[in-house]
């Protein structure tokens, strides 16, 4: 069951957003529920299901004494993995720095009439299908850097690399490709047993090899890149 | 011949450990087992090559060639050959020195365990030597094969056989090698040796270290050259805009002026349509860009802005926090920034939607560029559009990124993301304090 929260100050403005969030579960016969639909941010911050990810519409501007970034921080501090969409009355807002600081799935500018019903059911369907992704398992690596935490799931992640500078490693998933300050061991032991120290400067996710060069020692992964194979464990992967 | 199998099986593991440390090349454990039946055949058939001054000749002879055959990489294999040379000379000597003072017994001795012990020291020597220099030249490692350095190395290489040949005379002509005289001869001979030795090293040690620094130095320059060209360009812009502007205020004072409606009218609806429509939103460009306080940023930001709309792509620019100063030359930062924004811009300018979105703000120790752009979904990976010479335009291009990944890989207070989904590209830039975080080094 996907749990829906809307919290929008103005009342016709939600229930019209209750109504078409609505039908688009029932129509589409998604297991989904509209759990909540409020003006009050406390509320909501009350009934946050710690224990399910679930999906949030909220309003930028609440009209109260937070607004809906900060709103957006304190389920992402209850829930990791909810997804947030907001609604915004102007479009000249801050949208890029806003989705990448609460990784927001979408921004919907309210006075677009047009499509608005199509760019939430769009949400709904992505964040449904991430709920239905969702293995009790689904184990996360975490990147911390200096202000930020960045959160890779085990299943995306392709490979760890080192850089020619020292303590900085690359981290490939299916989607990204990034930088961070940490060394290869450390990364080893956060990590489970489908990741593997290939070479002295590579770990990959076993589940992403596409091949295996056995003449080039070369492990060619999921997404076309090469990584370096030593001679232990090519012994290990091919038996 | 108890001494000859020990020394045997000692000589080639120091040599395999000795060229792993130095790290120039990837030996691989194929050419080690190589050397170890060269060195067991060698040692069988003559068994004068169990002594260090002979091993030091089939080491040149055999390494060297064997390493140009298998890497075809003619400097670094007279480097790494003359590296093991070098360190296989000195741990000798130190050995024989140390065995000297500590048991006060003669080296020439051919007792097993005598020459057991003699080898743990040497050993132990050839170890702790190219572990040291394999660490010095680390940081070295693309200037290692530079010309003049391998001359320096030669030379050296020329030196060490005619010492071994002046050893071998005074051997010859001194008779037995138990004489006191022989030892003392011999020792000076090396001692000679090791002070050249390390004279040498450390020249070429210092020619590296500046050769490096005029890298960087050169680096620098050619960082500041491209901003110039960039604020070139974008001055002449900018000086396009005010004639544009001055020109339409000239005509629209000229039809005031006659009173003349009709005209104006005309001129109005035909002109201002023509117009380009970037004049129209450089308001929001400059209001948004107002919180960059370092002006080469800024106008370099303003410029690409500027060739994005004549691409006529749907731009749109945040900067929520003030930006006074970040923790990398703005030359490199615009050098960053420019590759990051004609990618951005090349690739956007395909799609359907042209879209082209820019952010910029400040964490609480790190600044944050954010570039986003619409593209046709490709099959490459990443860490592809990143390789020199990459390109989806064919050869001859694909510089940029390369480019961009060699700053990342120079400065470690520099983090790029790029994110890549069917719709949109992203790099996201976080360039971190270096007051804050304490141990950035710069190059």
């Amino acid at each position: 069951m996907l749990n829906i929260y809307v919290c929008e100050d103005r009342e016709d403005q939600r229930k019209r957003f209750a109504a078409i969030i609505e039908s688009y579960y029932t129509s589409n016969y998604l297991d989904a529920t509209l759990k909540l639909s409020t003006d009050s941010p406390y509320e909501l911050i009350k009934n946050i299901d710690t224990e399910n990810p679930g999906l949030y519409f909220l309003d930028i501007d609440l009209k109260t004494d937070i607004n809906g970034l900060q709103l957006a921080k304190e389920i992402k501090n209850a829930e990791n993995r909810s997804v947030i969409v907001f609604l915004t009355a102007h479009s000249e807002m801050m949208l890029l720095t806003f989705q990448y600081k609460v990784e927001a799935l979408d921004f919907i500018v309210k006075d677009n009439y047009k499509n608005i019903g199509e760019r939430i059911g769009d949400c709904i369907s992505v964040a449904y299908k991430r709920h239905l992704e969702q293995k009790p398992d689904t184990r996360v690596f975490r990147i911390a850097m200096k202000d930020t935490v960045k959160i890779l799931e085990f299943n995306d992640i392709i490979y760890f690399e080192t850089t020619s500078l020292k303590h900085k490693l690359r981290v490939h998933t299916d989607t990204r490709m990034l930088e961070f300050y940490s060394e290869l061991k450390k990364v080893e032991n956060d990590l489970d047993s489908r990741f593997m120290r290939c070479h002295k400067s590579y770990i990959i996710n076993q589940h992403k090899i596409k091949e295996i060069d056995k003449k080039n020692s070369l492990i060619i992964m999921v997404n076309g890149d090469c990584c370096p194979c030593s001679r232990t464990a090519k012994k290990y992967l091919i038996y | 011949m108890l001494a000859a199998i020990v020394s045997m099986s000692v000589y080639p593991l120091c040599m395999a450990f000795c060229m792993k440390n130095i790290r120039i090349m990837n030996i691989k454990g194929r050419e080690i087992f190589l050397y170890y039946c060269f060195f067991c055949v060698t040692s069988f058939l003559f068994q004068h090559a169990i002594k260090i001054k002979y091993l030091l000749f089939y080491i040149f002879v055999f390494v060297l060639i064997s390493q140009i055959i298998i890497h075809r990489l003619f400097q670094k294999a007279i480097m790494i050959t003359v590296l093991t040379c070098i360190i296989f000379v000195i741990s000798d000597t130190l050995a024989s020195i140390l065995f000297l003072f500590v048991f006060k017994k003669n080296i020439y001795s051919t007792k097993g365990n005598i020459i057991a012990v003699q080898l743990v020291f040497f050993s132990a020597l050839v170890y702790l030597f190219s572990w040291v220099i394999g660490r010095v030249l680390e940081n070295l490692k693309e200037s290692i094969t530079n010309r003049k350095v391998v001359y320096f190395m030669s030379f050296h290489l020329v030196m060490v056989f005619s010492i071994i040949y002046l050893n071998h005379v005074t051997t010859t002509y001194m008779g037995t090698k138990t004489k006191p005289g022989y030892v003392v001869i011999s020792g000076l001979l090396y001692t000679v040796y090791f002070i050249t030795s390390i004279i040498l090293f450390i020249i070429i040690l210092r020619y590296l270290t500046e050769e490096k620094k005029f890298k960087t130095e050169k680096m620098l320059m050619d960082a500041n050259k491209k901003y110039i060209q960039e604020m070139e360009e974008s001055y002449s812009n900018l000086r396009r805009i005010k004639h544009d502007y001055n020109n339409i205020i000239t005509s629209l004072k000229i039809f005031v002026d006659e009173e003349n409606m009709e005209g104006l009218k005309k001129y109005f609806y035909n002109e201002f349509t023509n117009l380009n429509v970037s004049l129209l939103n450089q308001d929001q460009i400059l209001s948004q860009l107002y919180n960059i306080k370092i002006s080469e940023i800024k106008s370099v930001l303003l410029y690409k802005s500027y060739f994005a709309y004549e691409c006529s792509l749907q731009l749109s620019i945040e900067v929520r926090d003030e930006i006074c100063g970040v923790a990398i030359s703005t030359a490199i930062l615009i050098q960053i920034l420019g590759i990051l924004m004609d990618n951005a811009i090349e690739a956007a300018v395909e799609t359907k939607d042209k879209e082209l979105k820019i952010a910029v703000f400040r964490n609480e120790s790190s600044s944050i560029f954010i570039i986003q752009n619409s593209f046709i979904p490709t099959e490459y990976s990443n860490s592809q559009f990143f390789q020199m010479g990459f390109s989806t335009k064919g050869m001859g291009r694909g510089i940029g990124l390369a480019t961009v990944r060699e700053y990342m890989n120079r400065y470690s207070n520099l983090y790029l993301e790029t994110e890549k989904t069917n719709s949109y590209f992203t790099q996201i830039m976080t360039i971190q304090d270096l007051q804050l975080r304490g141990r950035g080094k710069l190059a």
